[in-house]
Protein backbone atom coordinates (compact mmCIF):
# COMPACT_ATOMS: atom_id res chain seq x y z
CA UNK A 1 0.00 0.00 0.00
CA UNK A 2 1.13 3.48 -0.60
CA UNK A 3 0.13 6.33 0.79
CA UNK A 4 -0.21 9.93 -1.07
CA UNK A 5 -0.52 13.20 0.88
CA UNK A 6 -3.05 15.09 -0.92
CA UNK A 7 -1.74 18.54 0.47
CA UNK A 8 1.51 18.37 0.13
CA UNK A 9 1.79 15.75 -3.18
CA UNK A 10 4.18 13.18 -1.44
CA UNK A 11 3.95 9.39 -2.26
CA UNK A 12 4.90 7.43 0.77
CA UNK A 13 6.04 3.92 1.06
CA UNK A 14 3.78 1.45 3.39
CA UNK A 15 6.54 2.31 5.93
CA UNK A 16 6.30 5.76 5.78
CA UNK A 17 9.55 6.01 3.54
CA UNK A 18 9.17 9.40 0.83
CA UNK A 19 9.11 7.99 -2.39
CA UNK A 20 8.47 12.07 -4.07
CA UNK A 21 7.28 14.99 -3.70
CA UNK A 22 5.57 15.25 -6.98
CA UNK A 23 5.67 18.88 -8.40
CA UNK A 24 4.27 19.86 -11.95
CA UNK A 25 3.77 23.18 -13.86
CA UNK A 26 1.34 22.36 -15.78
CA UNK A 27 -2.37 22.69 -14.60
CA UNK A 28 -3.70 19.10 -14.14
CA UNK A 29 -6.99 20.10 -16.29
CA UNK A 30 -4.45 21.34 -18.66
CA UNK A 31 -2.45 18.19 -19.83
CA UNK A 32 -3.85 15.36 -22.05
CA UNK A 33 -2.65 12.02 -20.68
CA UNK A 34 -2.37 9.40 -22.87
CA UNK A 35 -2.09 5.91 -22.57
CA UNK A 36 1.63 4.02 -23.50
CA UNK A 37 1.32 0.55 -22.21
CA UNK A 38 -0.29 -0.85 -18.51
CA UNK A 39 2.67 1.37 -16.87
CA UNK A 40 3.11 4.36 -18.05
CA UNK A 41 1.33 7.47 -20.20
CA UNK A 42 2.76 10.02 -22.08
CA UNK A 43 2.20 13.41 -20.77
CA UNK A 44 1.23 16.06 -23.95
CA UNK A 45 2.16 19.07 -22.17
CA UNK A 46 5.43 18.37 -21.64
CA UNK A 47 6.09 15.07 -24.07
CA UNK A 48 7.62 13.07 -20.90
CA UNK A 49 6.30 9.68 -20.12
CA UNK A 50 4.89 9.61 -16.82
CA UNK A 51 5.25 6.53 -14.29
CA UNK A 52 1.85 5.49 -12.92
CA UNK A 53 2.22 4.43 -9.05
CA UNK A 54 -0.19 2.14 -8.62
CA UNK A 55 0.62 -0.17 -11.71
CA UNK A 56 4.57 -0.97 -9.99
CA UNK A 57 4.96 -3.13 -7.17
CA UNK A 58 5.86 -0.82 -4.12
CA UNK A 59 9.80 -2.15 -4.34
CA UNK A 60 10.25 -1.93 -7.67
CA UNK A 61 8.80 1.70 -7.95
CA UNK A 62 11.46 3.07 -4.03
CA UNK A 63 14.11 1.08 -7.18
CA UNK A 64 13.44 2.85 -9.82
CA UNK A 65 13.14 6.31 -7.70
CA UNK A 66 16.27 5.87 -6.25
CA UNK A 67 17.81 5.47 -9.75
CA UNK A 68 16.22 8.33 -11.63
CA UNK A 69 14.65 10.74 -8.94
CA UNK A 70 13.21 12.97 -11.54
CA UNK A 71 10.72 10.25 -13.51
CA UNK A 72 7.43 11.74 -13.67
CA UNK A 73 4.66 9.83 -11.75
CA UNK A 74 0.62 9.82 -12.35
CA UNK A 75 -0.60 9.26 -8.69
CA UNK A 76 -4.49 7.64 -9.31
CA UNK A 77 -6.11 8.90 -6.20
CA UNK A 78 -8.88 5.59 -6.33
CA UNK A 79 -6.20 3.29 -7.15
CA UNK A 80 -6.90 0.21 -4.86
CA UNK A 81 -3.30 0.35 -3.68
CA UNK A 82 -2.96 3.70 -2.74
CA UNK A 83 -4.43 5.17 0.13
CA UNK A 84 -5.29 9.44 0.30
CA UNK A 85 -4.11 10.91 3.36
CA UNK A 86 -6.30 14.35 3.62
CA UNK A 87 -3.88 15.85 6.72
CA UNK A 88 -3.07 19.18 5.83
CA UNK A 89 0.60 18.48 8.21
CA UNK A 90 3.54 16.77 6.99
CA UNK B 1 -17.99 15.34 -10.21
CA UNK B 2 -19.74 13.39 -12.33
CA UNK B 3 -22.80 11.92 -10.23
CA UNK B 4 -26.01 14.28 -10.07
CA UNK B 5 -26.60 15.45 -6.34
CA UNK B 6 -30.22 15.50 -5.56
CA UNK B 7 -32.66 18.41 -6.15
CA UNK B 8 -30.97 19.93 -9.29
CA UNK B 9 -32.89 20.56 -12.74
CA UNK B 10 -31.31 18.48 -15.67
CA UNK B 11 -30.25 20.64 -18.49
CA UNK B 12 -30.50 18.75 -21.75
CA UNK B 13 -27.75 18.97 -24.64
CA UNK B 14 -29.43 18.82 -28.40
CA UNK B 15 -26.59 17.93 -30.97
CA UNK B 16 -28.04 18.83 -33.89
CA UNK B 17 -29.54 21.21 -35.96
CA UNK B 18 -33.15 19.33 -36.26
CA UNK B 19 -33.18 18.17 -32.33
CA UNK B 20 -32.30 22.15 -31.95
CA UNK B 21 -35.14 23.42 -33.35
CA UNK B 22 -37.44 20.39 -32.10
CA UNK B 23 -36.50 21.90 -28.60
CA UNK B 24 -37.36 25.31 -29.73
CA UNK B 25 -40.98 23.98 -30.76
CA UNK B 26 -40.98 22.59 -27.49
CA UNK B 27 -40.78 25.81 -25.87
CA UNK B 28 -36.80 25.57 -24.83
CA UNK B 29 -34.29 28.20 -25.46
CA UNK B 30 -31.05 26.63 -27.27
CA UNK B 31 -27.59 28.29 -25.49
CA UNK B 32 -26.01 27.41 -28.93
CA UNK B 33 -21.91 26.63 -28.79
CA UNK B 34 -18.91 25.19 -30.85
CA UNK B 35 -17.92 21.62 -29.99
CA UNK B 36 -14.28 20.87 -30.02
CA UNK B 37 -12.40 18.79 -28.66
CA UNK B 38 -9.20 16.40 -29.85
CA UNK B 39 -8.14 15.29 -32.59
CA UNK B 40 -7.50 18.77 -34.44
CA UNK B 41 -9.58 17.85 -37.59
CA UNK B 42 -11.06 21.46 -38.88
CA UNK B 43 -14.42 23.00 -40.40
CA UNK B 44 -15.25 26.17 -41.42
CA UNK B 45 -19.21 27.03 -40.63
CA UNK B 46 -20.96 29.92 -38.62
CA UNK B 47 -24.29 29.41 -36.60
CA UNK B 48 -27.17 32.33 -36.69
CA UNK B 49 -30.14 32.06 -34.68
CA UNK B 50 -33.23 33.89 -35.14
CA UNK B 51 -33.22 36.53 -31.90
CA UNK B 52 -37.13 35.96 -31.63
CA UNK B 53 -37.59 32.14 -32.13
CA UNK B 54 -34.21 31.21 -31.35
CA UNK B 55 -34.49 28.35 -34.01
CA UNK B 56 -30.66 27.64 -35.64
CA UNK B 57 -28.90 27.70 -39.39
CA UNK B 58 -25.74 26.25 -39.93
CA UNK B 59 -24.09 27.83 -42.89
CA UNK B 60 -21.02 26.75 -44.56
CA UNK B 61 -20.98 29.17 -46.91
CA UNK B 62 -19.57 32.57 -46.14
CA UNK B 63 -21.01 34.31 -49.43
CA UNK B 64 -24.64 33.71 -47.84
CA UNK B 65 -25.19 36.27 -44.29
CA UNK B 66 -28.15 35.86 -42.84
CA UNK B 67 -28.16 39.27 -40.94
CA UNK B 68 -29.80 40.78 -44.02
CA UNK B 69 -32.88 38.54 -42.88
CA UNK B 70 -32.69 39.50 -39.10
CA UNK B 71 -30.68 36.64 -37.78
CA UNK B 72 -27.70 36.91 -35.18
CA UNK B 73 -23.91 35.44 -35.87
CA UNK B 74 -24.41 33.32 -32.48
CA UNK B 75 -21.25 31.13 -33.71
CA UNK B 76 -18.99 33.25 -35.61
CA UNK B 77 -17.58 32.14 -38.64
CA UNK B 78 -14.19 30.57 -38.11
CA UNK B 79 -12.86 26.79 -38.71
CA UNK B 80 -13.32 24.89 -35.36
CA UNK B 81 -11.34 21.80 -34.64
CA UNK B 82 -14.37 18.72 -35.62
CA UNK B 83 -15.40 16.87 -32.35
CA UNK B 84 -15.99 13.14 -31.48
CA UNK B 85 -19.25 14.27 -31.95
CA UNK B 86 -21.58 14.08 -35.35
CA UNK B 87 -22.07 17.84 -35.48
CA UNK B 88 -19.33 20.56 -34.60
CA UNK B 89 -21.85 22.62 -32.40
CA UNK B 90 -24.59 21.69 -29.86
CA UNK B 91 -26.95 23.62 -27.54
CA UNK B 92 -28.42 23.20 -23.72
CA UNK B 93 -31.80 23.56 -23.75
CA UNK B 94 -32.60 26.59 -21.08
CA UNK B 95 -35.92 26.22 -20.31
CA UNK B 96 -37.56 29.37 -19.93
CA UNK B 97 -38.64 29.07 -16.47
CA UNK B 98 -34.75 29.31 -15.61
CA UNK B 99 -33.78 31.88 -12.99
CA UNK B 100 -30.46 33.55 -12.56
CA UNK B 101 -28.19 31.96 -10.06
CA UNK B 102 -30.18 28.25 -10.64
CA UNK B 103 -27.45 25.68 -9.78
CA UNK B 104 -28.70 23.11 -12.48
CA UNK B 105 -27.36 20.00 -14.30
CA UNK B 106 -25.48 19.43 -17.51
CA UNK B 107 -26.16 16.00 -17.92
CA UNK B 108 -24.24 16.10 -21.82
CA UNK B 109 -21.58 18.90 -21.57
CA UNK B 110 -20.42 20.91 -24.49
CA UNK B 111 -17.45 21.90 -23.10
CA UNK B 112 -14.54 19.46 -22.72
CA UNK B 113 -12.91 19.31 -19.14
CA UNK B 114 -10.97 16.17 -18.20
CA UNK B 115 -12.57 13.74 -16.51
CA UNK B 116 -12.14 10.79 -13.93
CA UNK B 117 -9.48 8.78 -13.12
CA UNK B 118 -8.89 5.07 -14.25
CA UNK B 119 -9.54 5.57 -17.99
CA UNK B 120 -6.68 8.00 -18.71
CA UNK B 121 -8.03 10.60 -22.12
CA UNK B 122 -11.65 10.70 -19.91
CA UNK B 123 -13.79 13.16 -20.69
CA UNK B 124 -16.05 15.07 -17.84
CA UNK B 125 -19.59 14.12 -19.39
CA UNK B 126 -21.82 15.84 -17.26
CA UNK B 127 -21.14 18.28 -14.13
CA UNK B 128 -23.51 20.81 -12.09
CA UNK B 129 -23.38 24.37 -12.93
CA UNK B 130 -24.94 28.14 -12.19
CA UNK B 131 -27.30 29.87 -14.48
CA UNK B 132 -25.93 33.46 -14.87
CA UNK B 133 -28.68 34.73 -17.36
CA UNK B 134 -26.24 34.50 -20.35
CA UNK B 135 -23.97 30.87 -19.64
CA UNK B 136 -23.41 28.33 -17.53
CA UNK B 137 -20.82 28.76 -14.88
CA UNK B 138 -19.72 25.07 -14.51
CA UNK B 139 -18.43 23.43 -10.82
CA UNK B 140 -14.89 22.16 -12.03
CA UNK B 141 -12.19 21.13 -9.64
CA UNK B 142 -8.93 19.73 -11.32
CA UNK B 143 -8.20 17.73 -7.96
CA UNK B 144 -12.08 16.58 -7.81
CA UNK B 145 -12.67 15.71 -11.30
CA UNK B 146 -9.36 14.42 -12.84
CA UNK B 147 -9.12 12.55 -9.48
CA UNK B 148 -4.95 11.95 -10.06
CA UNK B 149 -2.04 14.17 -9.68
CA UNK B 150 1.29 14.43 -11.90
CA UNK B 151 4.89 15.30 -11.39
Amino acid sequence: MLFFNIHNKTLLSESGELIKQLACPYPVQEVRLVRENARQVSCKGCERSLVMAHALPESELIELMQAQPKTCLLIDHHAPNIQIIEETSP
Amino acid sequence: MSRKPSGLRVIRTARSKAKINDAVKAGFWPLVKPVETNPPFKSRFAVYQHPDTGEVRAWGNPRYRLEDEGWEQVIPWKSYRLPRFKEPFAAYLIPKDIQVGERVWLVDLIEDFQGVSGVIESRLNAASAVWTGKDFEIDYDSERDCGFTIG
